[in-house]
């Protein structure tokens, strides 16, 4: 059996230990955080004990987080929900602003919302490097700042790794008193993130992706913030979300959190230090090949003065070859990464976010990407640089 | 030799994987997605062009043992296949979209990437035999079960594309397929045989064709209904459309 070489951490990290002790340490413990007896209160204690380590590692208050399944529903209780609630406020907030780069958590809500509650949704463009144009944005919001319902814009790009302009968007968005979403399931951890001193009003965090368990994440959502409900029953998390909570998967989150942001800058400098000899390795092995998302010197590697990226993103287009078919070349010598986000039905579709970079579908469909993270060592990225040369060649060969 | 299963989703596709492994080949298996929109085409059973499909496949690789994976072609399907099919009608023919696929895409979108990445053949769950002929060529037999053979949508595929293909059910009756299947563990062993045509998902080839015929030129001829006169000139019934009314082909996809 071939050695597996993992690096698709954006996809889902292994979990750290300190989360999996503390995940296994209550899975025996009986008991619901909403009973009154004694069973119930220590099931209790565990859950807001969490919650204080978080809003404690992301600079919030404990009653600011909300727990949910994972960032696909925070992200859909944050726009749905936010749009709901504004719109019952003033009728004429009908706009929802994002970029054409969101996750699909994000894009999807905000596709239905328009089909199905007549929103108007705005995708602002991105330049070349996947970051917002703020300049659109502007404009956008000044044609008419009073139906605009909410502005949407990720911390970090899940595929290129890109950072976006948010505290520019909060600058701009609180002269007009419009909420801002912020999805930063791939930037807790990697990238300083405090919710309070951004002035986001709402910002969702996922489990798994940090090195908790899968199936958890939170919102972290403004005291005063006016969130319709998605999910209804017992109303267990500040009336917004119902349902019992997973106490051990909240407790192993806590703990992801707590480790993830602690550890973030020598973790974030470790992880682009090995980000940069993988790309230099596939540089040096594929000379052709593009590095997105991050604006790159003369030299093709990632620039140290301009805007940088996540630090474990590694997002290449290979010119002539199908991402699919090098994903399969190198899956088969235990080589594990992405042609961007995973995706349900497993039928490939041009990346809506290299699309939106200005990459026609044969530039898109040609790319990869690989993800870096805790367990990532030198000898990971050393069996990239030594696959990969041998991989383009035949990949080229069947599209030929 | 490394080989590419195509597993539609279907149980002999499935079988042909398993055998294909169990010969000491290196197997990878793959769906071909080949619908733009998976929704538009025929569900459950019935396809190998849907999700559901495209899942049951998965859980039969993983059943076997074998890495799996989904390959789009939607794009040459629509233009090799879908198109044919509708120009081959509108020209007053009689299309086999299924011969079709086999010779474009199966045999020749499929075949030629993997080659490309490096796999020497492809398999299938087709019903046909291979023989190697006395002067060393290779020729295309009729499967051991009549019933089910499949030569004849494969008779257009040229030596080189019999050269890398394997039809690992030939010698064997669907029934002994199917119960194999299960002895096995492949939950597609009662899945009901697929015998329409995959793009079509209601079924209803008439009104498809109408349908997208007519998007193209709403005056043509064939498309109107008539009378049907015998010699004499006396009616004897009514069409739907002269170019609706010719047999739609009547052996299963696989």
């Amino acid at each position: 059996m071939t050695r597996t070489v993992y690096l698709d951490h954006a996809a889902t990290t292994p979990m750290v230990e300190v989360a999996l002790e503390a995940m296994t340490a209550h899975l025996r413990d009986v008991g619901n955080a909403n009973s009154l007896h004694a069973s119930g209160r220590r099931v209790r204690r565990v859950v807001e004990e969490s919650r204080e380590t978080i809003a404690q590692a992301l600079g919030c208050r404990p009653s600011e987080v909300v727990f949910t399944s994972g960032g696909t529903e925070s992200d859909n209780l944050a726009v749905k929900g936010l749009f709901w609630s504004r719109r019952a406020a003033d009728a004429q907030r009908t706009r929802v602003l994002a970029t054409a780069v969101e996750h699909h958590a994000v894009l999807d809500p905000l596709v239905w919302l328009e089909e199905h509650e007549r929103a108007q949704l705005e995708l602002l463009p991105v330049d070349r490097s996947g970051r917002l144009d703020l300049d659109a944005l502007r404009e956008s919001v000044a044609r008419d700042p009073g139906s605009v319902a909410l502005i949407s814009v990720m911390w970090a790009n899940n595929e290129v790794g890109t950072l976006q302009p948010v505290d520019e968007v909060v600058a701009l968005a609180a002269q007009h008193g419009i909420p801002v979403h912020t999805d930063a399931v791939q930037a807790v951890g990697a990238v300083p993130v405090d919710f309070a001193a951004s002035g986001v009003d709402a910002l969702s965090v996922s489990g798994h992706k940090l090195g908790g368990p899968q199936g958890v994440g939170a919102l972290i959502a403004r005291r005063e913030l006016d969130l319709t409900a998605l999910l209804h029953g017992g109303g267990q998390e500040r009336d917004v979300r119902s349902g019992t909570l997973d106490a051990p998967a909240v407790a192993g989150l806590a703990a992801a959190v707590e480790w993830a942001v602690k550890g973030q800058p020598e973790y974030a400098a470790g992880l682009a230090t090995l980000r940069d000899r993988l790309v230099a390795g596939v540089l040096r092995e594929v000379p052709d090949a593009v590095l997105n998302g991050v604006s790159t010197s003369s030299t093709g590697l990632p620039s140290s003065t301009g805007l940088r990226g996540l630090p474990g993103i590694a997002h290449f287009c290979f010119p002539g070859c199908e991402g699919d078919s090098l994903l399969m070349l190198l899956d088969a010598q235990g080589i594990e990464c992405s042609t961007g986000s995973a995706c349900s039905a497993g039928v490939p579709q041009p990346s809506h976010v290299l699309l939106a970079m200005g990459r026609d579908s044969d530039e898109a469909r040609s790319s990869l990407r690989f993800s870096l993270g805790h367990t990532t060592t030198e000898a990971d990225v050393d069996a990239v640089a030594a696959a990969i040369g041998a991989c383009v060649q035949r990949a080229r060969a069947a599209r030929a | 030799m490394r080989v590419i299963a195509a597993m539609s989703g279907g149980v002999d596709s499935a079988v042909a994987a398993a055998r294909a492994k169990e010969a000491g080949h290196d197997v990878t298996g793959i769906h071909l997605a080949l619908s733009r929109n998976p929704k538009s085409y025929r569900t459950g059973a019935r396809g190998c062009c849907t999700i559901e499909d495209s899942n049951d496949a998965r859980r039969a690789a993983d059943v076997i043992g074998i890495p799996f994976y989904v390959w789009d072609l939607s794009d040459r399907f629509h233009t090799e296949v879908v198109e044919n099919f509708m120009d081959t009608y509108a020209a007053g023919q009689t299309p086999n979209p299924c011969l079709r696929c086999n010779e474009k895409i199966k045999f020749e979108a499929v075949l030629d990437r993997a080659l490309g990445l490096g796999f020497d053949a492809v398999a299938t769950g087709h019903y046909a035999r291979l023989e190697e002929s006395a002067n060393g060529g290779i020729e295309l037999h009729r499967a051991a079960d009549a019933g089910k053979d499949q030569s004849y949508v494969l008779g257009v595929l040229d030596e080189r594309q019999l050269r890398h293909s394997l039809f690992p059910l030939g010698d064997t009756p669907k029934q002994q397929v199917r119960e194999e299947a299960a002895r096995r563990g492949l939950l597609v062993a009662d899945k009901p045989d697929s015998h329409d045509i995959c793009f079509v998902a209601d079924g209803d080839n008439a009104g498809w064709l109408r349908e997208k015929l007519s998007e193209r030129d709403p005056s043509m001829p064939s498309l109107a209904p008539g009378r049907i006169l015998d010699e004499s000139g006396e009616q004897v019934g009514e069409h739907a459309g002269t170019g609706l009314e010719q047999g739609v082909v009547h052996r299963p996809p696989s």
